[in-house]
């Protein structure tokens, strides 16, 4: 059977629960216990929480198999953000064009050379952006 | 050339503009910025990683079972910096969609005004050109803006749901299990010091509870900053829903108010973040 990342984050939950409650009888019946069962209890209480470690690394690997399709359609849509961004960008581009191109003709009115060259210059520059 | 009777019609079409055109997405680009920043936060990733070492440091003897664990989280971190980065970049282009400057173009018809006046051409109609040319494009602009807006947020709501959900699902693990290893190292301590006392050695105690503060207080800032992080991917998923189930009224000043009240709710949730 599959594990089910829900059911294997709780398996981790009940697990650690259980090394705590081994670790609380410990400390209670402190008195009671020997030295050996100390150690005991100790070590089941700590080998218990590695092993919910254990569960734990296994959920997160099934949740991140189970997020791939969603994480590729919100790139989708931030890419589709993106692009808009673009868009209204490229309008601010046209209109720079325009600016540049409106320099160029008046440069041409005015018969300079040098101011046609430097504005033929700026609407090249303006499109390229 | 603006004839005399369009030169009349443009205040009528100037106020148009204005009413219609101006959509206000302050609120949305805040949440959506305060977002993008707190998904940047990665440090409970290494966390998440280090934490079969941090048990280790107290049952050595289980190294056979707590280092592969390591490694196989390491080989995890890029899945799990993958989910931060997502909505991350998400959040960064509503943000850059949602800001005024993408649709404000005064500074370049203003500059398109000036080789206007260079050009020769007379200051009224340049004047014309600049101010109705800015407001038309910026009315065009925003048209589309909110078109798209809403075409994002509808398509991205699910996927994003999902993605912080199982951030939130991981971050809760990375909590409970600093909480129970608190817990856990306090038992350590405490039989450590029994043992002293029973052996009569109780010249250990001030070196113990001094070992024992560090511990546990590196770990209980980790269980505290994975507790406040959960709460603000809880209000950034909240947030995000309310703004799928209101596309209708995305530049209404209540929504935006509402957004700004959650960005302010997302900043407050991370503050201990820093501490860790």
């Amino acid at each position: 059977m599959k594990l089910d990342k829900t059911h294997a984050f709780d398996l981790a939950d009940r697990v650690r629960k259980t090394a705590n409650a081994l670790g609380d009888y410990r400390m209670k019946n402190w008195h009671e216990l020997s030295g050996m069962q100390r150690l005991e209890l100790e070590r089941l209480e700590w080998q218990l929480l590695a092993m919910s470690t254990q569960v734990v690394t296994a959920a997160v690997g099934v949740s991140l198999d189970e997020a791939d399709l969603s994480l590729s359609q919100l790139k989708g849509a931030s890419n589709k953000a993106k692009k808009a961004f673009k868009t209204l960008q490229d309008v601010r581009k046209v209109i720079r064009v325009a600016t540049a191109m409106v320099g160029l003709v008046a440069a041409g009115i005015s018969q300079n050379p040098q101011a046609i060259a430097s504005n033929l210059g700026a609407v090249v520059e303006a499109a390229a952006a | 050339m603006i004839s005399a009777h369009s030169r009349g019609a443009l205040p009528a079409l100037l106020v148009f503009l204005l009413i219609a055109g101006c959509v206000n997405l302050g609120g949305v680009r805040d949440f959506s910025e305060t977002s993008a920043r707190t998904a940047d936060y990665t440090r409970l990733v290494d966390v998440y990683v280090e934490h079969p070492g941090l048990q280790k440091r107290f049952a050595p003897e289980l190294a056979d079972i707590l280092d592969p664990e390591q490694a196989k989280r390491e080989t995890q971190r890029a899945g799990l910096l993958a989910l931060h980065q997502a909505i991350e970049e998400y959040m960064l282009a509503l943000a850059n969609l949602s800001a005024d400057e993408a649709v404000d173009y005064q500074t370049d018809f203003e500059a398109l005004g000036k080789a206007l006046g260079d050009a020769g051409v007379e200051d009224a109609q340049r004047q014309a050109v600049v101010t109705v040319g800015a407001l038309v494009a910026r009315a065009a602009s925003d048209g589309y803006r909110r078109k798209k807006i809403r075409e994002v947020i509808r398509e991205a709501n699910e996927p994003l749901q999902v993605t912080i959900q199982t951030l939130r699902d991981i971050v809760d693990q990375i909590a409970a299990e600093a909480q129970d290893l608190d817990t856990s190292v306090g038992r350590f301590y405490e039989s450590r010091l029994r043992e002293a006392r029973e052996r009569g050695n109780s010249g250990v105690e001030t070196i113990l509870s001094g070992w024992e503060y560090r511990e546990r207080d590196e770990i209980e800032k980790i269980a505290r900053a994975a507790v406040d992080y959960s709460g603000a991917l809880e209000k950034i998923s909240a947030a995000h829903e309310e703004l799928f189930l209101h596309l209708d009224e995305i530049n209404s000043d209540e929504l935006q108010r509402e957004m700004r009240f959650y960005a302010k709710e997302i900043r407050t949730a991370v503050k201990t973040l820093r501490e860790l």
